[in-house]
């Protein structure tokens, strides 16, 4: 489990991170989402040992993770901007982190190799930027951690190495209880992989929630009237948004989607059905419950 | 939580030293291989060559390691090897220090290697080893191919395959503490570039800050030496530098020489001090780096404590430096001490100094405003040390210890029949050239040695001592500057003696006070007359306190004039006697015997020796010189022994003596320079003493006639003497002479040519044996009938013993001159 308390990391004048509280529990994937230069990367170099806190506590296990060696052969963080040994090749790499990571397992190596298409003799500076990417979640995908990191994982990933990378992650929840914290300015990115999200603005936490949970409030309804919509057709639906296309009326309210479907088709509507949410429609309601704009938080 | 010793000792540090070991293998084979070449193969291919026909020695000679052109305590370098190899190994240590550390001021880099399971100590340790595994490998393989080739090609040399070993740790312990430093710079920085930049700037300050202040102190602080050890100290004030010093130091000084086993002893502990300071400042770097920010990679490195030394380094020297270059270009004369112009320039050289390190370190100008009363600091502080150094340095130029607190003082004040030649009589070659010496060589050299100095523990002579400092400092006080002391009144109220005279109080706290002299006046070095009388100085000083009689060759003696010469063959026993008699004449003599002798000079008596090898490393005689004063014990020995009689001169062998008060008492301002010294004593070397003795010279004039000629021809302005006159003007000759002398036509010549012998006579029985510098002094040279070309006898009389008749010639009346007046012109009689 990740534990952060009132954590503050501060670069000369400038303050990253601002009483930033949060806790990450074990074998989970938890989605860090923000804009550019709200904390993520620093977050995630905090729990990595990267850097040391300025105030507040991060605690992996509760443990502290700052030169802390024998907890930090369990966590692996593969950064936004990669860096690999000058002149090295793939296989290079892989005995470097063999060399210093003991759960480093050669035989998932020999297997993940099969699978990316990567040459492990080539030196990496010669990969492109996906290839670079992979070479990295592979490799930290090796080391077998009990936390891996990753900032911006997907970035430069191809749509079948994504979700190729996805299946991994998700059977190394399933088999070994990982806990991954991903961040990516992109919601969209990390809805079908995340169980948790948090949203990180100037520095905090604003706004975190499992997703099953973030979704169960909510529902979206395509409706269509004949001649319009009756004035008294929404009167005991709680909306939150709705927009018109013609004679197409979408619905984001409370409740679910059969009850709010059911009182429409009462009420006139030629049909009525639930349609699911995006991750980031849920966002926008759920901050704008709690008086955030979310468009002037992520865009 | 686990440790960062428990991660250590883990497998991690090893992997990581393997991986990094391996990740630089291009790096070890280029290092290796410039190595072989500059080091073993340099040497492989000198001793591969015969070097007896270059140095004309035939085949038989053997084939010694002494005939190769070889450096360095173990004779493993050649020349060319020395510079390449020392500047390799002050580079390679340095490079790779900034390329194995390099990970930590790249972001991307500190992401992966922060966040590995290793501890950033092991991470800096792993480094170290691997930049000492790729120096150590080659070097220490180097040391095994020179010493198996050595002994392959000479034998087994056991203290040369030592010194190899001792030079191979002292190469590698060098290396250690630039890595160390430059290690420490990078925890501090941000950049490589910032890295070499003062990694460079540290190995360099010590030199520069201690060259410069020791230039300026020598120019501008009275009474601080600059030594033959001052420089040695300077190159030591870098690790870069003690090996190299170190090598070339033993190929300078002589292999066997045992001052150079002195330079040894003092590199030795440079060479640990060094490397303990590199223990230090790595063991700092590793607790820095643990705590380090890795957000300061790729940041420039404007704050900390780092950039703060490294600014005001660079403005304290490029200050200074710039203050003695253009306050020695700028100023009118030598002597002009022009402080202000020191300090003015010193002062533009600081400012541009802050500005251009602004810019460098910042990137820019951003911050100037901010950092300017900073700039501003460090400049004051820079110009305040240089002000202070201009200005006594907290008293150091007028500091004079309390009688009470001194335990002992050494003084390099000589022996009048001992002068100091250290460096020759040190050296083998000197020994050589002096086990056949020719005549030349006994006549013009009095070789002798001690390199133990004068050491005074005698209160009264201490007592002498510091009076005679007292003077200087006061004089010195009166007027600060030389050019004061030169052209201001001060110079006429008393002269001065030039020559080095260095002074080493010991202190009763332990501590010493080091103070060299390079002029002092008559009256400071009257003070030390009791010193000529002491026991305690003349039983270090005196050769015959310090030489066995058997070791003395054979003696030679002298009548003051050189007409007549002898080699005495005494027997051990005889030699014994005369050396207690000498001792004896030497104790017996009060400060009124040597300021004004009532006996007169009779003879000069000198003795050669050869002292055993062992004996000369502390002291060295080889020919010791000696006046014999009348009524002595020696010359009562002498004359016991019929030798006096011998050499007893025959005034009518002579044919004329010319007498000349001394130039430099009869034009004002009477400055004594010690070169005018030379013709009367029998060396060349610096003389500095209160009272001179009066030794015969061998003079190399023309012969007499020649001589009466040029003195026709300085008297007349014309190369005739008055025979040639007369026969143009006959009788007439003397009275047209006078009247072209009232009437300026001839000029006035301060000489006297004697020709008679019984004034000849008087004149041999004026020559004394010592005499006091104060008292004016006449210069006579006695010109033998049968003189070989060159072989003139010239002595010296004190003015004030001379008739009066003589005096007056001597000095007109009217004439410009120090020398006080004969009796017609003044009270004395």
């Amino acid at each position: 489990m990740i534990e952060a308390t009132s954590l503050v990391k501060c670069f000369d004048d400038f303050v990253a991170l601002e009483a930033l509280t949060t806790r990450i529990p074990k074998g989970s994937i938890y989605g860090l989402v923000g804009s550019n230069g709200s904390g993520k990367s620093t977050f995630l170099r905090l729990v990595a040992g990267v850097y040391q806190p300025d105030g507040g506590t991060l605690l992996v296990d509760g443990q502290p993770v700052y030169e802390n060696t024998k907890l930090k052969e369990r966590i692996f963080f593969v950064a936004d901007d990669l860096y690999f040994l000058p002149q090295a090749t793939m296989n290079d790499m892989a005995t470097f982190y063999q060399n210093l990571y003991h759960s480093f397992s050669r035989e998932r190596y020999s297997k993940l190799c099969s699978i990316f298409p990567l040459p492990p003799n080539k030196k990496v500076h010669t990969f492109s930027k996906g290839m670079k990417r992979q070479v990295s979640l592979l490799l930290g995908l090796c080391c077998m951690p009990d936390v891996l990191l990753l900032d911006e994982a997907f970035d430069g990933l191809d749509p079948v190495i994504r979700g190729a990378v996805k299946k991994l992650l998700a059977d190394d929840i399933a088999n070994r209880e990982t806990t991954i914290l991903i961040t990516s300015h992109n919601l969209r990115e990390l809805e079908d992989l995340c169980d948790h999200v948090g949203l990180l603005h100037h520095g905090h936490i604003l706004f975190e929630k499992e997703i099953d949970e973030l979704k169960l409030g909510f529902c979206k309804v395509h409706a269509a009237f004949k001649g319009g919509l009756p004035e008294n057709a929404l009167e005991g639906i709680q909306v939150m948004q709705k927009s018109q296309i013609g004679s197409l009326i979408n619905l984001v309210a409370r409740g679910t989607s059969q009850e709010v479907s059911q009182l429409l088709m009462e009420r006139g509507a030629i049909f009525a059905e639930g349609v699911p949410l995006t991750l980031e429609e849920v966002f926008i309601h759920e901050m704008e419950a709690v008086g955030y704009d979310y468009n002037n938080i992520i865009f | 939580m686990t440790t960062t010793t428990s991660s250590f000792k883990g497998s991690h540090f090893w992997g990581l030293y393997k991986s990094n070991f391996k990740r630089g293998l291009g790096y070890f084979g280029l290092f290796s291989a410039l190595i072989f070449l500059f080091y073993p193969v340099q040497y492989l291919l000198e001793i591969s060559r015969d070097p007896r026909g270059d140095l004309g020695t035939t085949h038989l000679e053997p084939l010694t390691i002494g005939l190769f052109d070889l450096m360095g305590p173990a004779k493993s370098f050649t020349p060319l090897a020395v510079f390449i190899f020392s500047g390799l190994m002050v580079l390679l240590p340095l490079l790779l220090a900034l390329i194995l550390n390099s990970y930590m001021h790249s972001k991307k880099a500190a992401d992966v290697y922060h966040a590995l399971p290793v501890s950033r100590e092991a991470l800096l340790t792993a480094n170290l080893a691997v930049a000492m595994s790729y120096l150590a490998i080659p070097v220490v393989v180097s040391g095994v191919i020179i010493a198996t080739a050595q002994t392959a090609r000479f034998g087994f040399l056991p203290h040369l395959l030592g010194n190899l070993a001792l030079d191979t740790l002292g190469w590698l312990a060098c290396a250690f503490t630039i890595y160390a430093i430059a290690t420490f710079v990078a925890v501090l920085c941000g950049t490589v570039f910032d890295n070499f930049i003062l990694s460079c700037e540290l190995l360099c300050a010590g030199p520069a800050i201690t060259g410069l202040f020791t230039l300026m102190a020598s120019l501008y602080l009275y009474g601080y030496e600059v030594t033959e050890d001052t420089g040695f100290y300077i190159l030591n004030t870098t690790p870069t530098m003690i090996m190299p010093v170190r090598e070339i130091l033993f190929s300078a000084m002589g292999y066997s020489s045992f001052e150079n086993a002195h330079y040894y002893t003092r590199s030795n502990w440079m060479l640990l001090t060094w490397l303990l300071i590199g223990v230090v400042l790595f063991f700092l770097a590793l607790r820095i780096y643990r705590k380090r920010h890795s957000e300061r990679a790729e940041t420039t490195t404007s704050r900390g404590i780092l950039p703060l030394i490294s600014q005001f380094i660079a403005i304290l020297v490029v200050s200074c430096l710039m203050g003695l270059l253009f306050s020695s270009l700028l100023r009118s004369s030598l002597l002009w001490r022009d402080d202000f112009t020191f300090l003015a320039w010193a002062a533009i050289g600081g400012v541009l100094t802050f500005l251009i390190l602004e810019a460098i370190l910042n990137r820019g100008f951003k911050t100037i405003l901010k950092r300017l009363p900073l700039g501003v600091g460090m400049i004051a502080i820079s110009l305040c040390s240089f002000a202070l150094v201009m200005n006594g340095w907290f008293g150091f130029e007028t500091r004079v210890p309390a009688a009470q607190k001194v335990t002992s003082v050494e003084l390099s004040y000589p022996n009048k029949s001992s002068n100091s030649v250290s460096s020759l009589a040190a050296s083998e070659e000197v020994t050589q050239v002096f086990t056949n010496p020719t005549p030349d060589d006994l006549v013009i050299t009095r070789l002798s040695y001690t390199d133990k100095p004068l050491q005074l523990t005698d209160s009264e002579n201490i007592q002498a001592v510091l009076a005679f400092h007292q003077n200087i400092v006061e004089d010195y006080q009166k007027a600060p500057s030389d050019i004061e002391r030169i052209t201001e009144d001060f110079s006429n109220e008393d002269t001065s003696l030039y020559g080095t005279i260095r002074l080493t109080y010991h202190l009763k706290n332990g501590g010493k006070l080091v103070r060299s002299y390079h002029e002092a006046s008559l009256a400071a070095y009257e003070e030390l007359v009791p010193l000529e009388v002491s026991q305690e100085f003349l039983e270090q000083t005196s050769p015959v306190f310090f030489t066995d009689p058997s070791w003395i060759g054979e003696w030679n003696l002298s009548d003051m004039f050189y007409s007549t010469t002898q080699t005495l063959h005494l027997s051990q026993d005889d030699s014994k006697l005369l050396l207690e008699a000498i001792r004896q004449d030497q104790l017996s003599l009060t400060e009124e015997d040597l300021r004004a002798p009532s006996e007169k000079a009779v003879a000069e008596l000198s003795f050669t020796c050869n002292n055993p090898p062992e004996y000369r490393l502390e002291q060295f005689s080889y020919v010791s010189t000696y006046l014999v004063a009348d009524g002595g014990k020696t010359a009562q020995f002498l004359r016991q022994k019929g030798y006096l009689d011998a050499i007893e001169p025959d005034m009518e062998e002579f044919s004329g003596v010319i007498l000349e008060p001394l130039l430099q008492f009869s034009e004002p301002p009477a400055i004594v320079r010690q070169q005018d010294f030379y013709s009367y004593t029998n060396t060349y070397e610096t003389f500095t003493e209160a009272l001179a003795q009066i030794s015969k010279a061998q003079e190399y004039l023309e012969e007499y006639p020649g001589m009466i000629d040029s003195f026709n021809y300085e008297r007349y302005g014309i190369s005739v003497d008055t025979e040639e006159l007369s026969q143009y003007f006959g009788e007439n000759t003397q009275e047209i002479v006078d009247e072209f002398l009232d009437e300026g036509l001839i000029n006035d010549v301060n000489k006297v040519v004697i020709q008679d012998f019984e004034s000849m006579r008087a004149l041999s029985k004026l020559v004394v044996c010592t005499w006091d510098q104060k008292d004016p002094l006449v210069q006579a040279t006695f010109y033998l009938d049968d003189n070989k070309a060159g072989d003139y006898k010239t002595v010296f009389i004190p003015y004030n013993t001379l008739p009066e008749d003589l005096k007056l010639q001597l000095v007109p009346a009217g004439s410009q001159s120090n020398f006080p007046l004969p009796a017609t012109n003044t009270a004395q009689s």
